[in-house]
């Protein structure tokens, strides 16, 4: 038996719902003037707000928007989740991405312009398979697809 | 009375509170369900997913987890059909995905939620053929707890206990999907005071001790429920011993008590029992200037009595002295005090903050009634690193119930972040401040009474007009006494020692008094049985069951037990036996020489005996040192703070020759009877004895003591109950598993009241120098400390003396830098810290570091010191 | 007649038992000369118990105790320890620091083999265990994992 009644907090808040709102605008924030989250930044966002340093690596960890590690100029995050590799995307299209960048998920080219990734779902399923460049999603993607974007980016270098 | 639901689980009917959960309400009529994620002691989260069972409703049955679900009114729920069956096998098969099976090494394997549930509803074979997932699995997230998030099954529970319980939410779940892992930040390693218990709560083998770690397999210990004797909580656990070695502590659940935990300290400070240093035979010494050398017990028992008895003969009883610690158990304690005041007729008997502190008889009123309070008052007193599993349950109360703290302490201590007040005191000066609280809240109560606007703030009278400016400092504390409903207050010996202490506790027991809650004041000693000790009467002015010596017919009561009466005048208190008042010493379990002056006052010494578990700096100056057991090695009981007697059985064999207290206590009293016959002119009675028992002492006639005749420590505590009557009740086997707490109805006592209290306000430290502060810290360098495990001496600082960032900016000191610190009564070379807890003006030394540099300083005197801080 | 027949009977009798024993003069004799020439043992047979190493030279043994569980009369005892990573006794963490077998108690019934998880202890073909004092009968890790004449059968049970 439960030797106390399960209520909700009454006094102090087991934690304050201000601080955690705060923390992916803090993160975002955060992010924008290094291109991703060195752990000096993230015990300084923890300090800021009041969290401990591994609550906030905790949910850095887990977005797909914040990086960890220093990354390329593109972000291509690819996507693998079940619908996108139920289609029959998820790999063929990572795999395509790095044959052509010459480079694994997970390395960045080394002229520092562009990281492959592969992420969990950018909630596309519906369009699938999708990827993400940046803040930029593309969806319903096909060789030539992929293609014209990569020339696009390369263009735009 | 809550509302009450009944709901069918399987065809049995149960009717459970409103608001249980179903996971309970099955339990509670005999049905179990599975669970990993799911704890008693936690918040629901519905995370494993191995508690899914069906609710049938009016539009047919579905699955949900019991966890989370609440029971409601005719709520049906089947735990056992074949879609329940299959969802539990599909649902291991998936836990079972990435889970190593290295249970051969795995320290968990044995008594593993995971292994029992699979075998008990998992299907018996994997459909898993690829490889598994890779992940760290030597990874030490803390000096004590090693992870291996291979086999982590992700279940939170580790995350919510430090965060629920803790407060320090320094575990997380990092990274998502199938790559998510437990973790902790990079170069923030879980430092909280009770971490070990996630080990105990973790359903698989992904945080093990590290203490521990390989030395045993559950199978095969000899498990004994025991109780932890490293604090006043006391803690329940268990003895899990293997071949004669103590091989691990775990927590047992006392809901009374420690609900379920243990403190790091409890848990993982053990190999001291083992330790190849502890004394395993009786050592003597011959002759000044000699070195010890083994003994039997014959002869040093033989050598004691004989050494005590010429001392006595020549200088009175009163030339011999007891020191005791307040770590023995209440079975010691009540001999070793009857040893002096029966046999040798001296009331100089005390322990370290003893008849020095002015305790309140009982204790805490319980430790539950933390959880009822609105307003908790700690005075001189910090949990967190005194009492760490307090410190639990007052964090709970302060963030679940809403109890407010107000700290009185010379340091911020880490209780002070939560709501309530925080009043910043000189040592010593708690008096003046507690006294201002008092008087204004008496003002408050006679204004009250007279008719006036309720409890309106006390202003402009008389005797209130010299401390305005008092009053504004004093203004949060004295708004959060007023409004308090259910206040508790709580005092540690750090506020309570000597002259000053005695004036802060009167004030602070007149404060409660003018609240009306004079029966919610509690003294916690520094010691795991300080409360027992007290009981017994191991003081020098206090007889058994808190009497004072002077009331004769207490004296009589104890006399017709003894067959002598206790002598009536007080005797030298600790301070003054240790600084040489005595010309023999006996020392069980304390360590006085610990400070050279205090080494130096134990040289002058004719005689000294020390009754220890290792040859500490007393022991070393000894002349006889008998080798004790700890308490795993020897029944016994002790009283918590709570004044809850508990037992502590014998769970391992005793180190060499060592015994328990009690029993070299009582083969002493033996022997000294036995040598002393009374001269009545008779010739005594010719028996075959040893050349030294015919060595007798002549004693004048008179009542003859009782024999001592203590077979058992079940037999010390049933005269406990005769000497002692709140104890009378208590028996060892009715003391159960869970101890029994003793009745405060059975304790005569002068009725509360207000008693004035004339105080002066402390004067800070002139410019230049600081006050110096002491206090607790859980891993100091206490008595165990330095035999404990490697992880384990790994987390005693450094001696260190530490000032506010503000004072070592304007002294232009440096943080690192080794200090000369200076009072009037020694200086130490100490390693210098910044602590922002510490007040400006004041520089903190905790107690019982290596070389004792606080007490050498003059920490425990219970005066203002100050202090002069000066790089070497 | 009868009594032709008896003795004829009788003949064929003594004929048949001689032939036995005619027999057995001319083949080879079963009995062994024990101490000059060694005596063979059935493959399955059990004796000494042996802790077995890999090729590598690693122990293989893991320390888990899981054949002092499973000894019905107490004759094992071990006690493990956290391997040191860079001079491993086993691979992985844990080794037994401690094996000892006293042969004292032991009845040779196999169940540690059956037990191990890593086909470390088996019980191996030598059986002259006559020692002049009881302490010899008390094998340690060492003289266990150095037999005289390693002789590994790992029975498939």
């Amino acid at each position: 038996m439960h030797a106390e009644p399960k209520v909700k907090p009454s006094g102090a808040a087991l934690i304050d719902p201000a601080k955690e709102a705060m923390l992916l605008a803090a993160l975002y924030i955060a992010q924008e003037q290094r291109g991703y989250l060195t752990p000096e930044v993230i015990d300084r966002v923890a300090a800021r707000l009041g969290l401990t340093a591994g609550q906030v690596f905790s949910t850095a960890s887990f977005y797909t928007l914040f990086r960890t590690k220093p990354v390329g100029r593109y972000v291509i995050q690819v996507c693998s989740g079940v619908s996108c590799y139920l289609v029959d995307g998820a790999e063929k299209v990572s795999d395509y991405i790095g044959a052509k960048l010459g480079i694994r998920p997970g390395e960045t080219t080394a002229d520092g312009r562009f990281t492959l990734e592969t992420v969990q779902c950018l909630a596309s399923c519906g369009t699938a398979p999708a990827l993400r460049v940046n803040d930029q999603l593309y969806e319903n993607l096909t060789p030539a697809g992929i293609d014209a974007i990569l020339d696009r980016l390369l263009g735009e270098v | 009375m809550p509302d009450l639901v009944t709901l069918t689980v399987d065809d049995v009917k149960v009717t459970v509170p409103a608001g249980t959960l179903v996971v309970d309400a099955a339990k509670a009529a005999g049905i179990e369900i599975p669970i990993f994620c799911s704890h008693p002691k936690l918040d629901p989260l519905g995370a494993c997913r191995m508690c899914l069972v069906e609710f049938v409703g009016p539009r047919g049955s579905k699955l949900d987890t019991a966890c989370t679900v609440r029971v409601s009114e005719g709520m049906t729920v089947r735990t056992s059909t074949e879609q329940v069956k299959a969802v539990r096998e599909a649902n291991l098969g998936f836990i079972l995905i990435n889970h190593p099976l290295d249970c051969p090494i795995c320290d968990k394997g044995g008594e593993c939620p995971l292994q029992d549930q699979t075998m008990a509803y998992g299907a018996g074979v994997s459909q898993f053929v690829e490889a598994k997932r890779q992940k760290q699995k030597h990874y030490p997230i803390s000096d004590l707890i090693l992870l291996d998030q291979e086999r982590c099954i992700l279940c939170w529970r580790c995350i919510r206990y430090l965060d629920e319980w803790e407060d320090k939410p320094q575990i997380g779940l990092f990274e998502r999907g199938g790559e998510t892992v437990i973790d902790t930040f990079p170069g923030q390693p879980v430092d909280a005071a009770t971490s070990g218990n996630i080990i105990d709560i973790c359903p698989v083998g992904a945080l093990t001790n590290r203490v521990s770690r390989f030395r045993f397999r559950p199978w095969e210990l000899k498990k004994t429920p025991s109780v932890c004797t490293l604090c006043p909580v006391g803690c329940n656990l268990r003895l899990d011993e293997r071949v004669h070695e103590l091989r691990r502590i775990v927590a047992r659940e006392n809901l009374a008590v420690n609900d379920e935990w243990l403190c790091d300290k409890g848990r993982f400070l053990h190999q001291y029992v083992d330790h190849p240093e502890r004394l395993r035979t009786p050592l003597v010494r011959d002759a000044a200037g000699e070195a010890l050398r083994p003994a039997t017990w014959d002869e040093a028992l033989h050598r004691v009595i004989e050494k005590l008895g010429d001392i006595a003969d020549t200088n009175g009883a009163n030339a011999l002295g007891g020191i005791a610690s307040a770590r023995v158990s209440n079975e010691a304690a009540y001999l070793f005090q009857k040893f002096f005041r029966a046999l040798v007729g001296a009331n100089n008997i005390d322990f370290a903050d003893g008849s020095a502190v002015k305790a309140q008889p009982t204790g805490l009123s319980a430790i539950a009634d933390i959880a009822k309070s609105d307003l908790i008052v700690l005075v001189g007193f910090d949990p967190s690193e005194a009492a760490p599993v307090l410190d639990l349950h007052i964090k709970r109360a302060a963030r679940r119930a809403g109890a407010k703290l107000l700290v009185i302490n010379p340091r911020r201590i880490a209780l002070a972040k939560y709501p309530g007040a925080y009043l910043p005191v000189l040592p010593g000066g708690e008096a003046w401040d507690l006294n201002g609280l008092a008087t204004a809240l008496q003002a408050a109560r006679a204004a009250n009474q007279a008719g006036s606007k309720p409890a309106p703030a006390p202003t402009g009278k008389a005797k209130l007009e010299t401390k305005v400016a008092v009053m504004a400092e004093l203004r949060p504390a004295y708004d959060l006494l007023a409004a308090a409903k259910a206040p508790l207050f709580i005092y540690g010996p750090d506020a309570a020692r000597g002259q000053l202490g005695k004036l802060a506790v009167t004030a602070l027991s007149n404060l409660a008094v003018a609240l009306g809650f004079g029966d919610r004041l509690a003294y916690v000693g520094a010691e795991a049985n300080s409360q027992g000790a007290r009981d017994m009467g191991l003081l020098s002015d206090t007889l058994p069951g808190h009497q004072p010596v002077t009331d004769a017919a207490v004296r009589e009561r104890l006399g017709k037990l003894w067959g002598v009466q206790p002598p009536a005048e007080p005797g030298q208190s600790y301070a003054a036996m240790a600084a040489g008042g005595v010309k023999a010493l006996y020392v069980m379990g304390a360590n006085p020489a610990a400070t050279v002056a205090g080494a130096e006052a134990l040289h002058k010494l004719d005689f000294l005996v020390v009754q220890d578990l290792f040859l500490t700096e007393t022991a070393q100056l000894a002349d006889v040192v008998l080798p004790a057991t700890s308490f795993a090695e020897a029944d016994g009981t002790y009283t918590n703070l709570e004044r809850r007697v508990q037992r502590g059985p014998q769970g391992i064999k005793p180190a060499g020759e060592s015994q328990a207290d009690w029993a070299i206590l009582a083969a002493l009293a033996e022997k000294w009877l036995a040598s002393q016959t009374v001269d009545t002119g008779e010739v005594s009675k010719a028996i075959e004895q040893p050349d030294w028992k015919k060595k007798r002492r002549k004693i004048k006639a008179g009542p003859a003591p009782k024999p001592w005749n203590y077979p058992t420590a079940q037999a010390v505590l049933d005269e406990i109950g005769k000497a002692v009557p709140p104890y009378a009740s208590l028996r060892w086997d009715a003391l159960g598993e869970a101890g029994v707490q003793w009745s405060t109805s059975a304790l005569v006592r002068a009725p509360r009241r207000v008693e004035p209290v004339d105080v002066a306000p402390i004067a800070a430290a002139p410019a230049g120098s600081f006050t110096l502060v002491s206090g607790p810290l859980l891993w100091d360098n206490g008595p165990l400390m330095p035999y404990g495990a490697e992880q384990v001496r790994k987390l005693t600082p450094t001696p260190f003396v530490a000032l506010n960032p503000a004072d070592l900016t304007m002294a232009a000191l440096a943080e690192g830098r080794q200090v000369t610190v200076t009072s009037a009564y020694g200086n130490v070379t100490l390693t210098l810290k910044a602590d922002a807890s510490v007040q400006p003006g004041t520089a903190w030394v905790p107690a019982n570091l290596a070389g004792a540099p606080a007490e050498t300083l003059g920490a425990v005197r219970g005066e203002p010191v100050s202090v002069a801080v000066k790089l070497v | 007649m009868s009594y032709v027949n008896e003795v004829f009977r009788g003949a064929v009798a003594i004929a048949q038992a001689f032939g036995v024993t005619l027999k057995a003069l001319l083949s080879s004799p079963l009995t062994v000369e024990y101490p000059e020439q060694p005596a063979a043992v059935y493959p399955r047979f059990r004796a000494r118990h042996e802790l077995r190493r890999y090729e590598n030279g690693l122990e293989r043994c893991i320390g888990c105790m899981l054949c002092e569980a499973a000894c019905p009369t107490g004759a094992i005892h071990v006690e493990a320890a956290e391997n040191d990573p860079e001079h491993p006794t086993s691979p992985g963490e844990r080794y037994a620091k401690v094996y000892d077998v006293n042969l004292m108690r032991c009845v040779f019934c196999g169940d540690c083999e059956t037990a191990c998880p890593v086909e470390a202890v088996v019980l191996g073909h030598d059986f002259e265990l006559a020692v002049y004092n009881r302490a010899g009968l008390l094998l340690q890790k060492e003289q266990l994992l150095n037999p005289k004449a390693p002789n590994v059968v790992v029975r498939a049970e």
